[in-house]
């Protein structure tokens, strides 16, 4: 059994998961960011569609894997709206 | 009637398994041994619940008639996933929304329904098969195995077939085959001879359907101008290529036999079940968006319902792509994987939005 931490884009992957190693806890797995390099690029970042898809393909794999618990981390940026994106996804 | 739900027990390798909100088109993907065929010949049982459905099921599995006749009592062994109880059954329950159809396979080594059959013949007309049947039915139990099919819909419930194995082969009945409906399975090797496949052209050509088999032909390979069937011999489907002779299909590759079989299936059984495992083979990459173009319309123009298997990343990803260009609910991605916590076999349904997702982000999707 696991736990499951989602971050919003490939540096914050490599961020928390360099945390991790350094405070040496063994139970936590890294899952795939939320958004690609692709989605920066084209300036959209996170979207609440993004995050919507990403809780959708997370339920997809969740019998195949014994996760215990999830933990989502989203950039602020200053907008308050976004703590409310997982409440308003729907999943 | 389009299956929107599948509940299968006690079938090959499923114990207790349910698949839900199936669409028009429908690919199924999951590893080796994952139970996507099963699942197929689920599908094809319940559409057409005979004798002659579990023997083509023998034929495309190779599975070997010498085996039967040697260990008659184990003949239907395979069909179950617990063998070890004296009776077995196995049920196969698809909801429409129309209505819900059940099917039970019941094997022991009771004759009792065989023995029905007696009593409907004309006594004055007796058949050698039935005399044949009463020289089984008098041999010893441990020489034989009953495999009985019943039909269930709303209250009815009705014997659809019986079959008896024995050391000389199968003896079947077929008895009601009202609740049957059209239903087609195109296995992943498995060829139908080219007679079988040059009368389904003729049937199609009959209806005014030869043109559009032609274009179909002409999505996977645009030099192709003509085709017909021919009589030479054999009866066989021929094309012609541009300043070549006509040639007999055989000659072309894996892939124009499986298209042309695809679509002469799908307009001759109009409001029908298409049933093709491993759909990828003999296709090209470049050919595959133009083989899912195809196969949706034809599924929405002949109100049909396909349900297609899949190992390759190639053949979901073109799918993403060209039911995106359809309404949203007409196709979706199935993948069979076991359960983590309780080792089950488990269908996960994907939305084509979800799978385009997923196929962004290089997730797994295949039964990893």
């Amino acid at each position: 059994m696991s736990n499951l931490l989602i971050v919003e884009s490939k540096n914050d992957e490599f961020f928390i998961k360099a945390l991790v190693d350094h405070l040496n806890i063994t139970n936590i797995d890294i899952g795939k960011p939320i958004c690609s390099i692709q989605d920066y690029k084209c300036l959209e970042g996170l979207s609440l569609n993004n995050l919507i898809l990403r809780l959708e393909a997370f339920k997809n794999s969740l019998p195949k894997n014994d996760i215990e618990a999830v933990g989502i981390i989203l950039d602020n940026d200053g907008q308050k709206k976004k703590s409310n994106w997982v409440n308003k996804s729907g999943c | 009637m389009m299956i929107k739900n599948l509940k299968i027990s006690n079938f090959r390798c499923f114990d207790n398994f349910d698949i839900h909100e199936f669409e028009r088109v429908n690919l199924i993907g999951g590893r080796n041994n994952s139970g996507k065929t099963a699942l197929l010949e689920a599908l094809y049982l319940n559409s057409a619940p005979s004798s002659k459905t579990i023997m083509n099921l023998r034929q495309i599995r190779s599975e070997s008639l010498e085996f039967l006749k040697t260990i008659p009592a184990k003949a239907w062994d395979y069909l179950f996933f617990d063998k070890s109880k004296l009776k077995k059954i196995i049920k196969i329950v698809a909801e429409s929304e129309e209505k819900i159809k059940e099917i039970e396979i019941v094997c022991d080594d009771s004759i009792e329904q065989f023995e029905e059959f007696f009593e409907n013949e004309d006594e004055d007309e007796e058949t050698q098969e039935i005399e044949e049947l009463k020289t089984i039915l008098i041999e010893n139990e441990n020489k034989r195995s009953v495999l009985n099919i019943y039909t269930r819909t709303d209250t009815n419930r009705l014997l659809s077939a019986s079959m008896i194995a024995n050391s000389k082969g199968v003896i079947t009945k077929t008895q009601n085959i009202s609740s049957f409906n059209d239903v087609n399975f195109i296995p992943s090797f498995l060829r139908i001879t080219n007679p079988a496949l040059a009368e389904e052209f003729d049937k199609a050509d009959l209806e005014g359907y030869s043109d559009d088999i032609l274009k179909i032909v002409q999505s996977i390979d645009s030099s192709i101008e003509q085709i017909k069937t021919l009589n030479i011999g054999k009866s066989s489907i021929y094309l012609k290529k541009q300043t070549n002779e006509y040639l007999p299909i055989t000659l072309f590759g894996e892939a124009v036999y499986r298209v042309i079989q695809f679509a002469l299936r799908i307009v001759n059984n109009r409001n029908g079940i298409l049933l093709v495992d491993e759909i990828e083979n003999g296709i090209h990459y470049t050919s595959q968006d133009d083989l899912w173009t195809i196969l949706f319309q034809l599924a929405i123009n002949f109100n049909i319902q396909i349900f297609a298997t899949t190992h390759s990343y190639e053949m979901i990803k073109s799918f993403s792509k060209i039911a995106h260009k359809f309404e949203s609910e007409t196709g979706a991605y199935f993948e069979i994987a076991k359960s983590a916590k309780k080792n089950k076999t488990i269908a996960i349904k994907r939305d084509i939005e979800v799978l385009k997702y997923e196929l962004s982000q290089e997730m797994e999707f295949r039964g990893e």
